[in-house]
């Protein structure tokens, strides 16, 4: 689902190499209508490579025969690495620059984080432009809307 | 699994203050969104979605409340730059019985190319507060609520991906208000082939919110 095509010069970004450093099996209901309908949009190598990185590749075929839908038995086996299968710490190389991406609780980061020498530079940019609106400010009355936490302040429904 | 048709609100016990110094707090224009949602679940039930995202997930409540009623059918994930939202909304998820796969970026950065044309349900509740630009992603809680010049600078990054995004049934449910300028949105997305309803509005101490649902035209 994520590539790292957002990374100056990069072509496709993708796929991008798991590198898992702490998995864990989840307990999901198989719905067999859910994954029927995800194959077609599967991207088979992908999902062959993703499940490699993950020791999973065992239990998948090579290339999606095309009685997939009559294959009860492989079925439950993409249910289990699709979605009980858990990488909750590693991270995403790109496959082009090799840049990794971590996933941490479970979650990728695939922010594009700033070189810190750029960053240095933007946070020096910011702290004088809060210095010229403090200045501002402090000459002029504040027109500025109330902030939406002050006004919603309402039970939920 | 039965179908239901109301949507109970999720239960977010599980976010503390402290979380809540980073996170949007779930509020009226959180639960007006699930109110439209329910109020179109017909509609969205006959387009057979199986893909549901939401950008901007915040605390979760809203892509978990559809996937309550959607149920295991469906894929459910979210996206947001602030990874505790991600973290939360996952939990959020999970309290509910709702398996969310999130992911933390801007908007849908580094994601699109892969889900391209397959959001059957795309759901944004965006910053949409008028401030000024600056304020524009200036922290965690700025991020859930300046929306820079017209409170429209976050949308309005959005928008050019939501032709490529939606499947061929795509919806796209957008939570606004008066002051982004609904009428300019509805016809910046209808130059590109969608057409706009307003399903709910609803007026909270000083802001006139509404839920506008995009469809391609001639797809209803």
């Amino acid at each position: 689902m994520l590539t790292s095509k957002g990374i100056k010069n990069v072509k496709e970004g993708f796929p991008l190499k798991i590198q898992a450093e702490e998995v864990r099996n989840v307990d999901i209901d198989f719905d067999r209508e859910f994954i029927s309908r995800t194959i077609p949009k599967l991207d088979w190598n992908a999902l062959i490579f993703a499940a490699q990185c993950v020791g999973h590749q065992e239990d998948l075929p090579e290339t999606l025969p095309e009685s997939y839908d009559n294959d009860e038995d492989l079925l439950k086996k993409l249910h289990h690495i699709l979605l009980e299968v858990e990488v909750v710490n590693g991270c995403l190389e790109c496959p082009e620059t090799k840049r990794k991406f971590p996933i941490s609780n479970g979650i990728p980061n695939i922010l594009m984080i700033l070189p810190t020498i750029v960053l240095l530079q933007v946070l020096r940019i910011q702290e004088r432009l809060q210095e010229l609106q403090l200045s501002v400010k402090s000459q002029t009355p504040d027109h500025r809307a109330r902030k939406p936490q002050e006004a919603r302040k309402s039970p939920p429904i | 699994m039965d179908q239901v048709d109301k949507i109970k609100t999720p239960d977010f016990s599980h976010i503390t203050s402290e979380d809540l110094n980073h996170i949007y707090e779930p509020s009226e224009d959180s639960f007006l969104l699930i109110d439209a949602l329910e109020k179109d679940l017909a509609f969205i039930r006959k387009r057979e979605p199986t893909v549901c995202l939401e950008v901007g997930t915040g605390s979760g409540v809203v892509i978990t409340a559809l996937g309550s009623v959607l149920g295991p059918q469906c894929q459910y994930m979210g996206t947001d730059i602030n990874p505790r939202a991600c973290s939360i909304t996952q939990e959020t998820g999970r309290a509910n019985g709702v398996n969310i796969a999130c992911v933390c970026t801007d908007l849908v950065a580094n994601v699109i190319d892969r889900v391209k044309g397959t959001i059957d349900v795309l759901l944004f509740n965006p910053p949409y507060v008028v401030t000024p630009s600056e304020e524009v992603g200036q922290g965690d809680l700025e991020y859930t609520w300046a929306g820079g010049v017209k409170g429209r600078e976050v949308l309005d990054r959005l928008l050019p991906s939501v032709e490529a995004l939606l499947s061929p049934k795509g919806l796209f449910y957008l939570l606004v208000l008066k002051e982004n300028d609904p009428e300019e949105i509805a016809s910046i997305m209808e130059s590109r082939g969608f057409s706009c309803e307003c399903l709910m509005r609803r007026r909270t101490g000083p802001e006139n919110l509404m839920v506008l649902r995009f469809c391609r035209k001639g797809s209803q």
